[in-house]
């Protein structure tokens, strides 16, 4: 099958995109040109010497090893080539209407670039603006994106990786542009924001089949593709407005940063409080571009400014009252039709309907639906059959009604606790008219490990029923230090069950793995541990001794079910699958720990599986990709592609540390992320004076900061009180925020140049990008909290000292 | 920076780079051993390489290629497949789950599979065995005469090649049923039906039930829904009746993708006009899996349409699978009406059928009942 629609489209946006920034001047229309001329030679020869190739071989009967790949080549270049061509006929139509005409050649105007007109910007309203849209424009993209992936740590990675290498090459261009009209760019930046969400759905739709869950490689290729338009033209905007306010105003490049860091921490915090009920995704989309444009015209003080703003502002009013969200999501989950969207604090439930058959999406991902008694009486029965006559229940998540209803055919129950984090999930899954009177039935809204930590209860069955450890949030719940919590409120005897993973016929090495680690832990928190084999594996652990045989137990008990009895179940079969589950196990795989999350690097491994076998590369171009700056770059670039890494890998494990500890990880994210800010803008706006020395010595600061920061992990994982760690994680991370962003301010203040200021700004990005995506999914997961502390202390020794060799031999060379 | 420079550093990068793959492969890689190679059936020798000839695929491998299955490998210009003796999934499973109502109901069967699959099917619910290679994946040593001492050691009546696809281990079925049969076991293919008729023919002979995968009635949703294509498929049902192997069908209905009631209809007619219309049909319910994962499952009024259409259209003996408590998996005399199988789960809490007859009208009830 060749790719005709995916190579025009491809090609009809990228060609959108470089004429717009012809337009723009962020290209030169000659430059715009001379790309597409390449286009056309590089497809031209790639199908003209695969043709030729082929042409040989079928003349003289040569056997060429993979002739079909080559015709495929011949095919798509082909298809590249006819695109490209009738692109190329568009822009010379006229000088062929006139060959045909005989009209004669026109002579060749030169592009006349004008004259810039930004002076009358405001240019610190501008930066914070700008900063304001792309912090809340990130925020809902990466949620979206996220949605589409499946969210585990290394797409996360790898899709914000992505988003920082186009800004970072915005960047960069800025850094070669002259002449840009910043009037007219600022003026479309919130438009192109809505050019990416039309080519992210478009290509959603038309890249990935119904229902289908992309691989990373799709997923990255739609991420890339959606987000040029907005990704470069902000970095881009950035670098020019931080130029041109430092060449007109004496703003320096150093506040112009700590302003669009200030922007980004606004929206950051508006978005965080708007998303939870109030506003959906989309809504704060549209909000957020029509606030744009109401400071842009009030700013830039345009004629009639006060009824175009009026006009926004009704807009404004119209977004909130007429909620698209709904709307667009019905379009991203085309194969139900969503009755209602809720963007929770936790993330995005969609409440749709099939035919009929009502099902609940969460984050895209099903959750509930409609008779599923299967699973449902699996979920409560196999730990309820274990406890003699039980009275106190905790569950955790997993739906209300349905698994309440099924607890409660156990005459011995007096009170049922359910416990869900959101709100929105209790409501979705629980019908208020029914009222329970045969025990007492509390709905509890908090993060488990917070409730499981400050419970003074004990219960006799408490099961577990949350999602799977696929990233670095759900995987503290298979810790040993959340059995242990467990555990401290289980009444003697007491049963506990969790869900881990799949239950196929055939555990693959990665769930193998998974399990093994999660059994592990368990292993070292109680004495009996059963697995039992459904439709997930359930694990049943208990210091009381465990029945496999469900059948006869369901039967004494006389429990009324539908699947969960000797008609569908056999005694024999349980023992042979919990045996054989028992067999596989890895006895030797170290326990699964909060510092060193190995579960979720197994089910990441399982996920990534799925992409097939060429995202390994995939994920190490990226990777080379995004070294580049490190390798190439001067010791100002290093340093600060050090600094960056450091900071968002300190980041992500201070992040680490407060859900460990504190357990709320997502309100707390938002505190992280606007501190991470803050410092930033702090050392980027700071105006004390710092010697030359010192600021080359900041990776040397860094490095000892990361060491004793390793230190100190261990003991603020041990504190059991929420408060303490939360306070030390946050300082954590301020220290390297204000270093980060005084280097950055001190090395784009040194020569006013957009050159060296999209250069730094580059290596800021990438370098935060490649901590993201490696500490995240990789070096976590891998070598534990404390040890990635080590490794990120290394590296910005390596960093100070490559510069310093790098100098010397610059000296002696002189 | 020189140019040069950069060179050797981009090349230093990417060097500690593609080692990164090391650490994400952690586990080790499972070698196939020497005695689970064996010269593979129906392989022909064509100027572009070997032919394999099992299923429509026909892959034609050069010196060590591995065919689209994973599972067969060309060596010193040979054909060996490398799956056999070596499964890596084997379980104890009622029959029903098959599944097979009208083979040997409320017996115990044992199931085995190894890696490799020749579709490539977006909801497979085996996708960690079928779509990767045996010397990646765990594998017990268990050779044909091991199988069927496993087998009497749990007192099972049968052999089911099952759960990744047993074309692809065909050697291995072939010479474990050739085996089954002498001891007394009965043999069960669980497969998708993509195979060619040569093999098939052969396989006949030694295999007592089948249960096959009509995955979609639309040539185009085969080949996006499985990359495999619909005819093969039809042509392998035709093949099994006329071999008179006990045949049921499994059609999974899949939302957006296979619940089209007019495409249901009209594979219900090409059943009935082909001679099926006692062949037990299966209407399973979907759950989200694999890569089909943003789907709702299959709402039971749909597989309630579809059971009623199939009746409409003339199939005798049609239920309902994966919905626990479902009124569809009883069985009716197709000539009398009366219930002559009760069942709750996967086992029969009534039985009316004597001798494979009815007991209320004496007629013949299709299926292997003892």
């Amino acid at each position: 099958m060749y790719h005709v629609i995916l190579i025009g489209i491809v090609f009809l946006i990228l060609y959108f995109l470089t004429l717009t920034a012809s337009k723009f001047r962020i290209i030169t229309v000659r430059g715009h040109r001379a790309f597409w001329n390449t286009i056309l030679l590089i497809t031209f020869l790639t199908a003209a010497s695969a043709g030729i190739f082929l042409a040989l071989q079928s003349n003289y009967k040569w056997e060429i090893q993979s002739v079909e790949k080559i015709l495929s080549w011949h095919v798509e270049a082909g298809i590249a080539m006819s695109f490209t061509a009738f692109l190329h006929l568009t822009w010379n139509l006229g000088y062929y209407i006139r060959i045909i005409t005989g009209g004669g050649e026109k002579n060749s105007v030169p592009v006349n670039y004008g004259v810039s007109k930004e002076l009358f910007f405001n240019y610190r309203i501008m930066l914070l603006i700008l900063g304001f849209i792309s912090g809340a424009v990130q925020v809902i993209f990466l949620r979206e994106i996220l949605n589409l992936s499946g969210g585990y740590e290394i797409a996360t990675g790898a899709v914000f990786a992505f988003w920082i290498i186009i800004s970072a090459f915005g960047a960069r261009m800025a850094g070669k542009s002259k002449n840009t009209n910043l009037v007219s760019l600022t003026a479309v930046l919130p438009l192109g924001s809505i050019i990416s969400l039309v080519i992210f759905i478009v290509l959603s739709k038309v890249m990935i089949e119904e229902g289908l869950t992309p691989g990373i490689i799709y997923t990255l290729i739609i991420t890339g593709l959606s987000l040029i338009p907005f990704c470069f033209l902000s970095g881009f905007l950035f670098v020019r407005l931080s130029f041109c306010a430092s060449r007109e105003t004496q703003l320096l490049p150093g506040d112009s940063f700590a302003l669009e860091t200030t922007g980004s921490m606004i929206a950051g915090i508006i978005v965080t409080i708007v998303t939870g009920n109030i506003l959906g995704n989309f809504q704060i989309l549209a909000a957020a571009i029509i606030l744009y444009y109401i400071v842009y015209l009030i700013a830039g003080r345009f004629r009639y400014y006060r009824i175009l703003t009026g006009i926004a502002a009704l807009c404004l009013v119209a977004v909130i009252i007429f909620k698209p969200d709904t709307f667009v999501r019905n379009i991203l989950l085309g194969s139900v039709k969503v009755t209602r969207s809720i963007d929770s604090k936790y993330g995005n439930v969609a409440i749709s309907e099939y035919e009929g058959s009502g099902s609940v999406f969460y984050n895209h991902r099903l959750i509930d639906y409609e008779q599923d008694e299967k699973q449902t009486e699996e979920n409560i029965h196999y730990a309820m059959l274990q406890s003699e006559a039980p009275e106190e229940i905790l569950i955790i998540s997993g739906g209300a009604d349905k698994h309440i209803g099924e607890v409660l055919k156990y005459p011995s129950v007096k009170s049922i606790s359910y416990l869900e984090r959101d709100p929105v999930l209790i409501a979705c899954t629980r019908d208020t008219s029914i009222n329970y009177t045969s025990a007492e039935v509390v709905f509890e809204n908090d993060d488990a490990f917070s409730y499981i930590r400050g419970s003074s209860k004990k219960y006799d069955v408490i099961i577990s029923l949350l999602a799977e450890p696929e990233n670095i949030v759900t995987n503290r719940f298979y810790t040993r230090e959340y059995f242990q919590a467990i555990k401290r409120i289980m009444s003697k005897g007491g049963i506990f069950m969790l869900k881990a993973g799949g239950s196929g016929t055939y555990l693959s090495d990665e769930e193998t793995g998974s399990l093994s680690a999660i059994y592990n832990s368990l292993v070292g928190v109680f004495s009996n541990i059963l697995p039992i084999k459904g439709e997930s594996l359930y694990l049943i652990s208990s210091d009381s001794m465990l029945n496999a045989n469900i059948p006869d137990l369901v039967a004494d008990r006389g429990i009324e079910t539908t699947y969960v009895n000797s008609y569908y179940l056999s005694r024999q079969i349980i023992k042979f699958n919990s045996d054989q589950v028992v067999s596989i196990i890895d006895s030797l795989m170290p326990g699964n720990m909060l510092d060193k999350p190995r579960a979720v690097f197994y089910r990441q491994k399982h996920q990534l599986k799925k992409a097939g076998r060429y995202r390994i590369p995939f994920i190490a171009a990226i990777c080379v990709l995004l070294l580049i700056p490190f390798l190439t770059g001067n010791n100002s670039s290093r340093t600060m592609y050090s600094a960056a890494l450091n900071l968002a890998g300190t980041e992500l494990l201070a992040l680490i540390l407060i859900q460990s500890t504190a357990g709320n990880f997502y309100q707390l994210a938002g505190l992280l992320i606007a501190v991470v800010m803050a410092g930033l803008a702090i050392g980027s706006a700071s105006e004390i004076k710092i010697s030359p020395w010192l600021i080359e010595m900041i990776p040397v600061m860094l490095g000892f900061l990361a060491i004793i920061f390793a230190l100190v992990s261990p003991l603020i994982l041990e504190i059991q009180s929420g408060t303490i760690p939360v306070i030390l994680s946050l300082l954590i991370v301020i220290i390297p925020a204000v270093l980060a962003g005084s280097y950055y301010r001190r090395k784009t203040g040194e020569e006013l140049s957009s050159k060296i200021i999209s250069g730094i700004y580059f290596a800021d990005m990438c370098g935060a990008a490649l901590g993201f995506m490696i500490i995240a999914g990789i070096l976590v997961p891998l070598f534990g909290i404390k040890s990635t502390f080590f490794i990120l202390a290394f590296f910005n020794f390596a960093s100070y000292i490559t510069n310093r060799v790098i100098s010397g031999i610059g000296n002696l060379v002189q | 920076m020189k140019k040069r420079e950069f060179v050797k550093n981009c090349l230093m990068g990417a060097g500690v780079i593609t080692a990164c793959p090391a650490l994400l492969h952690g586990s080790p890689s499972r070698h196939v051993k020497e005695r689970n190679y064996r010269l593979a059936l129906f392989q022909e020798e064509s100027a572009k390489g070997i032919m394999c000839r099992i299923c429509p695929n026909e892959c034609v491998l050069k010196e060590g290629e591995l065919s689209e299955c994973r599972n067969r490998i060309v060596r010193n210009g040979k054909l060996y497949t490398m799956a056999y003796g070596n499964p890596c999934a084997i379980n104890l499973d009622p029959v029903e789950k098959k599944p097979l109502y009208h083979f040997m109901p409320s017996t115990i069967t044992f199931s085995i599979a190894t890696a490799g699959c020749n579709l490539a099917c977006l909801n497979c619910q085996n996708w960690t065995i079928s779509q990767t290679s045996p010397d990646k994946t765990r594998n017990s040593d268990l050779m044909p005469g091991s199988v069927i001492s496993n087998a009497h050691n749990y007192q099972c009546k049968s052999i089911s090649y099952t759960y990744s696809e047993p074309i692809t281990f065909y050697e291995y079925v072939f010479d474990s049923a050739t085996l089954a049969r002498q001891s007394g076991l009965r043999n069960i293919l669980v497969s998708n039906g993509y195979i060619n008729t040569e093999p098939l023919l052969k396989l006949s002979s030694v295999i007592d039930a089948a249960n096959i995968d009509l995955k979609s009635f639309n040539d185009k949703t085969y080949i996006k829904l499985t990359g495999g294509k619909l005819e093969p498929v039809l042509e392998t049902l035709k093949i099994l009746k006329e071999e008179q192997v006990w045949l049921e069908i499994t059609n999974l209905v899949v939302p957006e993708w296979t619940d089209k009631m007019d495409e249901i209809r009209e594979m219900c007619k090409w059943l009935y006009s082909n001679g099926f219309s006692d062949t037990p049909l299966h209407f399973s319910r979907f759950t989200p899996m694999y890569k089909l994962e943003q789907l709702p499952p299959t709402p039971v009024s749909i597989l309630n349409r579809a059971w009623e259409i199939a009746r409409e259209e003339g199939i005798n003996h049609v239920y309902i699978g994966n919905v626990p408590g479902t009124h569809a998996c009883d069985t009716f005399c197709d000539k009398c009406g009366e219930k002559v199988v009760e069942r709750r789960g996967y086992t029969i809490t009534a039985n009316n059928i004597e001798n494979g007859r009815c007991k209320f009208c004496n007629s013949v009830i299709s299926g292997v009942w003892e």
